[in-house]
C-alpha cells in the first residue's frame, strides 16, 4: 500500500496488516503514537532514561502480543498500549523499591527532548522553559491525580477508560482530574511563572 | 430555566466528552452566565497549557523498536544505521518483473484476438458481399436488355456503369 494511503488507514486495518506480515504497517502505528506513548511513560516514571528503556520494552511487548494474536480488536490501540505501559511502569516501581538506585537530576536533557515546531530560537527557549515548568508542576501532584491527568491529557484515554483501568467510578476519575487541574493552577500561582509564561498566557 | 453546570461537567466539555445536547446547553449557558464563564476559563487555561507539553522518544529508542520489528532482535548499544524497511511487496523487483511479464502476455493475447477477429470479419463480409454484387449486376443487365435507348448519351452511361460493375467483380 502506498505511504499516503497507509497514513489514512485506520489502526485496526494497520494491525491486521501487521499481523499478516506487513511489517512496515507498524512504522505508521509507531509514528502515529510514539510521542503520546513516550510522553505518558515519561510523566509517569519522571526519568528520561528510564522512560526510554520502558518505551522500548512496551513497544516490543506490543509487537510480540500483536504477532501472537493477543491483541483484542474490539479495543482501541492507544488505550491498550497505555495499559501495557502502565503495568510495566508499576513493575519498574516495584523493582526500584526493592533495589533503590539514586538517579541524577535530569534537567540536562529536557531541552533536547521537547518537540517544538517554532523556528524562532527565542520562542523555542520560552516554550521549552514552559514545558519544563509544567512537567515539574505535574510531578508535584499526588500520584492518583497525576495518573488521571496524564492518561487523559497525553494518552487520550476517556474518563470511562481511565475509570475502568484504575478500577474506580467515572465520578472518582473526574474528581481526581478536577483536583489535579485545580492543584496545578494553585502550584503555578505559588511557584511564580517562568520567563515568558505570563506573556504567553496573555497572547 | 437556568441550568447549573458543575466543574466536572466543565472538564467533560473541555475534553470533548460531553454529549451533543449537553454541549449545546453548556455553550448557551456560557454566553449568559458570568460565573460559569469564569470557572470555565480557570480550567481552560490549565488544560491549554497541558496540551503544549509533548515529548519524543530518542531516535535510538525508535530504531531499536523498528529493528525488533524487522529483524526480530533488539541491538545492544547504539543503532549504527537506520533500519530500512523493505519495500512493500507490491513494489519489489520480483513482483514488478512478474507483473511486467503478465502484462506482456495480456497485450499479446489482446493483439492475437484483435487480428483473428479482424480476419474473420473481413472474410465473412467478403463472403456475404459477393452474391449480392452478382445479383445486382444480373439485375442491371436484365433491366438494360428490356429497354431500347435512343439517346447515345444514356447508352454511354450504361456502358460505363457496366464497366464499373465489371471492375467490382
Amino acid at each position: 500500500m502506498h505511504k499516503a494511503l497507509i497514513k489514512k488507514t485506520q489502526d485496526r486495518e494497520l494491525i491486521k496488516g501487521f499481523m499478516a506480515g506487513k511489517d512496515h504497517y507498524f512504522d505508521e502505528l509507531l509514528s502515529r503514537y510514539k510521542s503520546k506513548i513516550f510522553t505518558t511513560i515519561y510523566l509517569i516514571v519522571k526519568d528520561r532514561s528510564v522512560a526510554e528503556d520502558l518505551f522500548q520494552d512496551v513497544m516490543i511487548k506490543v509487537v510480540r502480543m500483536i504477532r501472537s494474536g493477543k491483541y483484542n480488536e474490539e479495543g482501541k490501540f492507544l488505550p491498550w498500549v497505555v495499559r501495557i505501559a502502565r503495568n510495566l511502569a508499576i513493575d519498574h516501581f516495584r523493582k526500584v523499591q526493592r533495589n533503590p538506585i539514586q538517579r541524577e537530576s535530569e534537567d540536562f536533557d529536557i531541552f533536547n527532548s521537547v518537540t517544538r515546531a517554532e523556528v524562532s530560537s527565542e520562542e523555542k527557549i520560552i516554550r521549552e522553559e514552559n514545558a519544563r515548568y509544567i512537567r515539574k508542576l505535574i510531578q508535584q501532584l499526588p500520584d492518583k491525580q497525576r495518573e488521571v491527568l496524564i492518561m487523559r491529557s497525553y494518552a487520550d484515554l476517556s474518563f470511562k477508560e481511565i475509570a475502568a483501568l484504575t478500577d474506580v467510578s467515572i465520578n472518582t476519575a473526574l474528581g481526581r482530574m478536577r483536583y489535579a487541574l485545580l492543584n496545578l493552577k494553585k502550584l503555578a500561582n505559588e511557584s511564580g511563572l517562568p520567563q515568558g509564561y505570563e506573556e504567553k498566557l496573555h497572547r | 430555566m437556568k441550568r447549573n453546570f458543575t466543574d466536572d461537567e466543565i472538564i467533560l466539555f473541555l475534553y470533548d466528552e460531553m454529549d451533543a445536547e449537553d454541549s449545546k446547553a453548556f455553550l448557551d449557558a456560557l454566553c449568559t452566565d458570568e460565573e460559569l464563564w469564569q470557572r470555565y476559563e480557570h480550567f481552560q487555561e490549565v488544560v491549554e497549557e497541558l496540551s503544549d507539553l509533548k515529548y519524543e522518544p530518542s531516535k535510538l529508542s525508535v530504531e531499536k523498536v523498528r529493528s525488533y520489528v524487522y529483524n526480530g532482535e533488539v541491538p545492544e548499544g547504539p543503532v549504527l544505521e537506520e533500519v530500512v524497511a523493505p519495500k512493500p511487496a507490491s513494489l519489489s523487483t520480483g513482483k514488478l518483473l512478474s507483473v511486467s511479464v503478465n502484462l506482456n502476455a495480456v497485450v499479446l493475447m489482446a493483439v492475437l484476438l484483435f487480428v483473428s477477429v479482424a480476419v474473420t470479419g473481413t472474410f465473412l463480409q467478403l463472403k456475404r458481399g459477393l452474391p449480392e454484387r452478382q445479383a445486382a449486376t444480373a439485375l442491371l443487365q436484365e433491366d438494360a436488355s428490356h429497354f431500347q435507348w435512343d439517346d447515345s448519351y444514356l447508352d454511354d452511361r450504361i456502358d460505363r456503369i457496366r464497366e464499373k460493375v465489371k471492375g467490382l467483380k
